[in-house]
Order: structure tokens, then sequence, then C-alpha cells
């Protein structure tokens, strides 16, 4: 099948150049190495611990000293990275579901974590100063929610990839749910007018409008490679926009590869839909060099899945832009590609464009404001209004002791701190001040609204596990007419026990603590994925008055 | 020249040739065994010594370094041995690497294996992941030059006792004065009796414009999905909400015993014929956000108004009242999409590069009508909306 067929045959090439640069580059990789070795620094911790006067109403004279902490050594962790690989004569960079982790996932350590797109934009420019010719495609899934935020962080995505160099970028279906008019407004705000958008079976509006390109094909390092993206029948059921065409996948692609395929050496599928859907679609469009597909787990497997008698690669990229595939093309009979999945840890530096980039974005949160974000608070369930962890350190003072040492009383100032700064960011306040649903992104009317009109509530502060101490401290100061029974009922509606066994960690398998489960709102498998509440209890071990 | 010295010079220009076309193919990337070694000794403290070439070698091979748990449930914890042959000549070492960040790789039970030999090493994880799918990683050290770091993995699904497919109901947009339905599957994994035993709008003043039903999932569906039992949730947004965003949630109880209630978040946005779309722009507001703007560098927005239904086609649009004069402010060309269903007519608002320095953010400090806010207004032959306003926030600063 013409030219394309030599991504599967492949010719004797340059083999023998790449063995003596090999040999001979040893001494270099070796400095480089050696100069990149990060060494022993302090991390964040440092800073958090700067932090804890900024957040007041506490002093720092019982700040705990944090322990220096040795960072992560990436390729330690994550391995080295195209190992024995010359110079491909064409290389495609793949990625996809970022689902909103514009930054690397979570907030437990820089070094810890892996993703982002200043880290992703640093790979690009760093095989592109080698010389490697790349096309860039994306699966699409840039954000998981849906709001204004979400339209947001989908625009800032977008621009991203342009900015970065990408080629094509498919719909995941929870891009698809924004509303259309602002995909398309994205999409034609573009720097050079032109729509990063690919899709055989997705129309914005129609799939004759214009904003969405079926098929394209790019050509790098003499090879032509032709791109298509669908999204998978059993995705389409997850969408419900009027304001969308979408056709079923098979047919769609029936109509398109038999042309993309005259015009390409290497045809690619970005298939929107589960692993399952995805070998389907390889089984019955075998024209197909590559299929990249959806699903699976956040991390993808180590090589791709051979199939169509491994005429096809089927490529999973992971979730959250953790990693990116790359796929180097040769013209070398016994060695037609080579496959790398690349995790985005902290061995690459964050890109100036895109650390502007995310500048952008979170000044946008800034300007627009809670209120334009559909953030306007909704009342306590309880009924109940957020009063400070000050209030509460009034009279308990043992445990507000004990919580000034800890990271929680310098949450807030955290977020002010980071370049740039993120006490606007909702997904980020959620956890870090006080009166915020943590896994909704929502704050309550009574909670968290800015550093100086709520400048009480700065902090994860007590009521984040208590619930909100407005009557209980009315009732205790005397400020409403109750009787010894309301208000040690009062006092109850504070109240939260350990279930036995959990302090110890002692619980069956399966069975999670009350108070635990409250934790994991914050200590997530993104943020905190080392979290276990006996080893962390006793550093925040607290009796309402002891 | 002497013999010595042309050999001498030209070991040091290939030397240097060579040195610099690695470090632009290989870079810092790490790159072959002996790249892997060299890194090795300066990087990592834990890797053995690579067997010495030309001395006796050991080899790894591990019976199947990938294994799949398959299902478990959320909260347990399982293990598995991974068996290392040395089928090399030379004793083959080992030593723990790093994990991925949720797995445990337990203490080597051998850390040397003789020729011929073999040793067991164990992963343990515990389901806790956030997602269905899980694959983790854990990396043995060895002495093996043909197999430095051995990977070991393993895969499965978490299951939960219950799942919603997908988590919240989303209507993208919804016409003014129409009504629209949205499915969310209830999946049932423990409970071959599944019920919902109560439910409930959590936002009592929008409660009224939402009506649900359920009807039991097929049992074709339910095995595509692996579940034991599921109810199909159908929520219909009804005629009567104000134009712009809507949230509600959705509370109820099942008779699956891991938590007391559950929440499903119910969001979408009530269109008008007429709308406003760009960076910047809250449609709820009706405010265009662009923050303090420096003198020298101006400021453009991007804007569109979409025009839907029945009029759309013969759309007029005109620029009415531009206050505080110096934004511009410029229509572009229609274009019909749909069909002539929906006409996209692009909106600039620019601060010119040069404006003086100037307060429209809202408060009455900048002494001008609307607050302080800037106003556009643009006329229309829309037979119900005549006019749109476009209120602007903004600060001129140098």
């Amino acid at each position: 099948m013409r030219r394309r067929r030599a991504f599967r045959r492949g010719m004797l090439g340059r083999l023998t150049r790449s063995r003596i640069a090999w040999t001979v580059g040893l001494i270099g990789s070796a400095l480089v190495a050696a100069t990149f070795h990060p060494g022993t620094e302090t991390t964040e911790s440092v800073v958090l611990a700067e932090d804890l006067a900024a957040d007041g109403p506490y002093d720092d004279a019982t700040k705990k000293k944090p322990a220096e902490k040795k960072l992560i050594d990436p390729i330690e962790r994550n391995g080295p990275i195209f190992v024995d690989w010359p110079r491909p004569q064409a290389a495609l960079l793949i990625s996809g579901e970022q689902l909103g982790y514009l930054e690397p996932c979570g907030c437990a350590g820089l070094d810890n974590q892996k993703g982002g797109l200043q880290r992703r934009h640093t790979l690009v420019k760093q095989l592109g100063d080698r010389g490697w010719p790349l096309a860039l495609v994306d699966l699409g899934g840039q954000v998981r929610r849906y709001g204004p935020q979400a339209v947001i962080k989908f625009r800032t995505a977008i621009g991203a990839l342009s900015e970065i160099g990408y080629h094509a970028v498919g719909f995941g279906p929870q891009d698809l749910r924004l509303p259309t008019d602002e995909l398309v407004g994205v999409a034609v705000n573009l720097p050079d007018g032109r729509s990063l958008y690919v899709s055989a079976n997705v129309g914005l509006f129609s799939l004759d409008s214009g904003f969405v390109e079926p098929t394209r094909v790019v050509t790098v390092g003499g090879r032509r490679i032709g791109i298509t993206c669908v999204l998978g029948a059993a995705e389409k059921a997850k969408i419900n926009n009027q304001d969308l065409e979408i056709t079923d996948p098979a047919e769609a692609l029936r109509k398109v590869v038999p042309a993309l395929d005259e015009k390409s050496d290497v045809m690619i599928l970005l298939s929107h839909a589960d692993p399952r859907e995805s070998r389907k679609l390889a089984r019955q469009f075998p024209e197909f060099d590559i299929i990249v597909t959806a699903g699976g787990a956040d991390e993808p497997p180590n090589m791709p899945e051979k199939i169509n008698a491994g005429e096809t690669l089927l490529v999973e990229v992971g979730h959250k832009g953790m990693y990116v595939a790359v796929i180097g093309l040769y013209d070398d009979k016994e060695t037609p590609w080579r496959y790398q999945r690349v995790p985005l840890d902290h061995r690459f530096d964050d890109s100036a464009e895109m650390q502007q980039m995310m500048v952008r974005y979170q000044k946008e949160l800034e300007t627009i404001g809670f209120d334009s974000l559909g953030l306007a608070g909704s009342p306590h369930p309880s009924g109940r209004s957020f009063v400070g962890s000050a209030a509460c350190g009034e009279c308990h003072t043992e445990a507000a002791a004990v919580f000034k040492k800890t990271p929680h009383a310098h949450a807030t100032a955290t977020l002010v701190k980071l370049d740039p700064p993120r006490q606007f960011d909702p997904e980020c306040l959620s956890c870090h001040a006080t009166g915020w649903e943590p896994q909704k992104y929502f704050p309550f009317k009574s909670g968290f609204r800015g550093m100086e009109t709520t400048a009480h509530l700065r902090a994860n502060g007590c009521e984040n596990c208590h619930g909100p101490g407005s009557r209980h401290v009315a009732a205790e100061e005397g400020d409403t007419d109750v009787d010894d029974e309301g208000l040690e009922r009062r006092r109850n509606a504070m109240r939260i026990r350990l279930v036995e066994g959990e302090a110890e960690g002692k619980l069956p398998d399966g069975v999670v603590g009350r108070v635990s489960t409250m934790c994991m709102q914050c200590h997530d498998m993104d943020n905190s994925p080392d979290f276990d509440f006996a080893k962390y209890w006793p550093d925040v071990r607290h009796i309402g008055k002891e | 020249m002497k013999t010595s010295a042309v050999v001498f010079s030209s070991i040091l220009v290939g030397a240097t040739i060579g040195f610099g076309s690695s470090a632009v193919e290989l870079g810092w990337f790490g790159s072959s065994q002996n790249i892997e070694q060299l890194l090795s000794v300066s990087r990592d403290a834990r890797q053995p010594d690579l067997a010495p070439a030309g001395a006796p070698q050991p080899r790894t091979v591990v019976d199947r370094p990938e294994y799949d748990f398959g299902s478990m449930d959320r909260g347990t914890k399982k293990t598995h041995e991974f068996v290392f042959t040395n089928e090399g000549d030379a004793p083959l070492k080992l030593v723990a690497g790093d994990t991925t960040c949720k797995c445990t790789l337990s203490k080597l039970a051998e850390d040397e294996i003789p020729p011929g030999g073999l040793a067991m090493v164990t992963l343990e994880w515990m389901a806790k992941a956030q997602g269905i799918d899980f694959r983790q990683t854990a990396t043995i050290l060895t002495n093996d030059p043909v197999s430095p770091r051995v990977q070991l993995t393993v895969t499965g699904w978490i299951v939960n006792a219950m799942r919603i497919e997908p988590m919240d109901f989303v209507y993208s947009s919804i016409l003014a004065g129409t009504e629209k339905t949205a499915e969310v599957r209830l999946l049932s994994f423990t409970q071959d009796d599944f019920h919902i035993l109560n439910h409930r709008f959590l936002r009592a003043d929008t409660a009224k414009f939402f009506e649900i039903s359920e009807q039991n999932i097929p049992s074709d569906e339910l095995q595509a999905f692996q579940a034991k039992a599921g109810k199909l949730l159908r929520l219909t947004v009804k005629p009567g909400l104000p134009i712009g965003s809507f949230e509600q949630e959705l509370e109820f109880t099942t008779n699956v015993v891991d938590k007391d209630a559950y929440v499903i978040p119910i969001r979408g946005r009530i269109l008008g014929e007429l709308s406003i779309v760009g960076s910047g722009w809250s449609r709820d507001r009706g405010i265009l956000s662009l923050g303090t703007v420096d003198s020298d560098q101006g400021k453009r927005a991007q804007l569109a108004v979409y025009v839907r239904g029945e009029h759309a086609r013969g759309i007029e649009i005109t620029i009415g009242k531009v206050w505080p004069p110096t934004l511009q402010v410029t229509l572009g060309e229609h274009k019909e999409i749909k069909g002539g269903r929906v006409v996209r007519v692009p909106l600039t608002i620019e601060i010119p590069r040069g404006t003086p320095p100037m307060i429209h953010m809202g408060s009455q400090q900048g002494g001008l009508e609307k607050g302080g806010l800037g106003e556009i207004i643009l006329k229309t032959n829309h037979p119900q909306t005549h006019d749109l306003r476009i209120r602007v926030r903004f600060a001129v600063g140098t």
C-alpha cells in the first residue's frame, strides 16, 4: 500500500550512524545526566511553614518545623526514556484525556506528580531542538466538569495546544457537553484562524458548519500522516446537547477512510471510545496503522497493544495528562517504529510560555469572579453559618493549639504564595479555605469569599469537618435563648467520633471510618495519594475540650 | 606531521564530533544500557553493579511481568507473587526500585538468585484509586546488563457497591420555553434486588421545574456494565426556568448500604433566541470583564452573538449605544449555520492602545452611569429582543 507500508516494512537506515553517535556520546549523556540531577533540596513544605502566620488568627510561635525532604529522582522513579532511539524520520506525539488537569495532577508535591502543559511543551521543544520532525495530536477530553470554569479551562487548553503547535485535536464527551457556541468561539479565535478540531462524526451545530474538519493530513519528515477522529457510540449517550450533530462512528469512517488512505503514508485514528469499541473499529478499518483509544487506566501500558496480526497499534495515553506517547517512524525494515510512553515528571522544566498561560488562566478566574463562575453559594444543609476557627479556639484552646501546628492552619496562604497565586481558583479553594464543598468545588453562602472580605475563614478550619458553628457559638456565648438540653444538643451537633479501630488503622478491609471519610474529601488520590489516617491522625489528634 | 600526531588529532576530532552528535541525538533522555549504567552509577545508589562484559552473566526471566487482579472491591487489598528466575551463569542481584505511588513492593525475600535458582517478588495493592480501571507498576533493579530495570505491573478494575453513569445530569442548552430530558444510570454491583427508597431536589426554589421517573435497566445492558441491577433515571427540565445557567441537586437513598445518601448534580443553561459568548463574558450577569488594562497595550475581546430559531436568518444587528466612547465595537459578517436555523455574528470590543486612565469597575468611583460600568447596546430587529445590553467592567492604567 504505497509509502504508507513503509511504516511496517521500513528500510535499513540510520542505524550505523546512530551507533557511532551512541558510542561516542556516552560521555555526553553522562555529563548531561549529572548536570540535570537535582540532588537534595527542600520543597514547598518550607514555604508552607513560612505561611503559617499569614493565615492568622494564629501566630507562628508553635508552628511545626517541617522535615527536609529529598526530591524524588524522576528517572529513578519513572525510568529513562528513548533508550536506544536514533533520530526518527518522523515522530508522532500523542496526548489525550487531560480531564481538566492543566497542571500536574494534585498537590502532593511537584516532584511526586506527573503531567501539566508546561512540561509537555518543554518535551515538545526539546524534541524539536533535536531535529525530530513531529506531528502532534490530541485525543480530546480537555475537561471533566461542566460550567463556566470548565469553559475557561477548555479555552485555555485549546489555546495552549495551538501555541504548542498541535496539528489536530479531537473531542471527548465532556468537551461536547460545554455550550457549542463556546466551542466554536474557541475555534475561530485561535491566532491563525484555523480550527484545531478534527472529527469524522461530530459537527458543531452541523457536520457541514465548517468548524470541524473530518480529516487532516500533516506532512512531517517526508511522511504524510493522515489523521481522523471519532467519538464512540457509547460516549454519545453521555452528551445532551442539541447544538451538535453526531453520527455513528463506523459509518462516518466508511465515508472518510478511502480518501484519507489515498493521501496518507501513515494513518492514525483518534478514537474517543473505550478500548473495546476502539478494538472493534480497528478490526473494521485495518487501513489505520495506529489507533489511539480513550478509557483504560490512569497509567497507560508500557507498550501499545498489537491487533490485526500486529499490523495495527492500539495506543492508550492514560488520564490527566500524566503521560504522552511518542511513536518514532523509521526507514528500517527491522524496526519500522519505536514506542515510548513518556512520563511528564519533573525531569522536564516548566515552559515559560505555558507558565504565562497559567497566569492568564488564573487572572481570568480572578477577573470574572465567583458570581460569574456560578458560585454564588448555597445555604448549608444544617441551616447554620460558618464563624471561623478563631471563634472555636476561644474555648477549645488545646484543640486550637494542635490545629496551629498543622498545614491546615495556613492552607489559604499557601495558595497566595504560589506562582501564579491560586486564591481565586475554586478548584483549589474548595480544600484550602473554610466553608466550601471539597469535591464539588462549590462554596456555602457563609463560606470563604476572599482574603479580606472573609479573613476569618482563611485556612482549612475546624468547621470543614465539624460543620458550621454559628448556633453552637451563639448558644455558648448567651446570644440565643436555649436551655441546658438545647445547649447540649448544639454541642452534639458539632461532634464527630472515631469508630472503633479507626485511629489504630485496624478497620477491616473495605471499611472506612467516619472521620477518615471526612479527611479523604481533600486527602484524595490526586492530592494525598499516600494518605493513611492511622499515620496522619497523631499529628492532628484533638478532643473537643480536654 | 608525525603519524602519532595525526592519529591523536583524528581521535580528538572523532570524539568531539561523536560527543556533539550524541548530545544532540540522545540528550538528557538516558539512552542505552551503557547510558543506563552511567546514569545508574551517577544517580541511583540502589542499582547493583552490572555484570562486566566478558564475565559470566546473570539472565533475568520473569514469568508474566504483568498480572491482572481482575475485579476488586474498593478498599480491599490483593497481592501477587512474581517469579524471578536466573537463567544465566552468574548470580542475579535484585534490589527494590520505585513503585507508582499507590502500590507497595514487599521487601525482597531473596536479594540474590544463584544461576538456575528462582525468587518471589510480592506486589501488594489496595484498591483505593478514583477510577474504575487501574494499572500500577513497580521496578526491580538488577545486575543483569540486558534487563537492568524490570517493570512489574498489576492491572484490574475496582467494583463499587454502586455507580452513577454519567455522574451528573447536564443540559448543554435548552431553548427557553421548551423542555428537555436527560438520563442517568444507577448501577448496583452488589444487590440483585436494587431499588430507590426516596428522593428529593435539594434546591426547593426551583424544584417544581424538574420531574424524575425511573425504570429498570434491561438485563443485556446490565451485562455490558457487568452490573447486577440498575435503574434508568429520566429527568425532565420543564419550561419556566429563567434564561441563564441553572443548578439543582437530586438526593436519593437506595437499599445499597454503603452510603447514607447519593447526590447527583444537575446543571444546564436556558438559552434565549439571542445569546452572546466569548472570553470574559458572563451571560448570567450580562457583564464583560476585561480587568485592568495597560494603556500602552490596550485589550481586545472577541465575542459572538448567536441567534437561534425562526428569526435567525433575517436577523439584523447594529451598534446602538457605546459608553465610554473610547470603546471600539465592531460587528463582523453573519454566518449561517445549520441551514440558517442558527446565525453567528462576530463581535469585537476593544480598548485601544493609548486610552487614557479610567475606572469602570462597577463602583461609583468612576463617577459614570450604571455604577461606573461601561455599557454597549446592540439594536436588533428581533420581534421580542430589541436591545442586547453588554455591561463592560474594566480599568485602564499606565
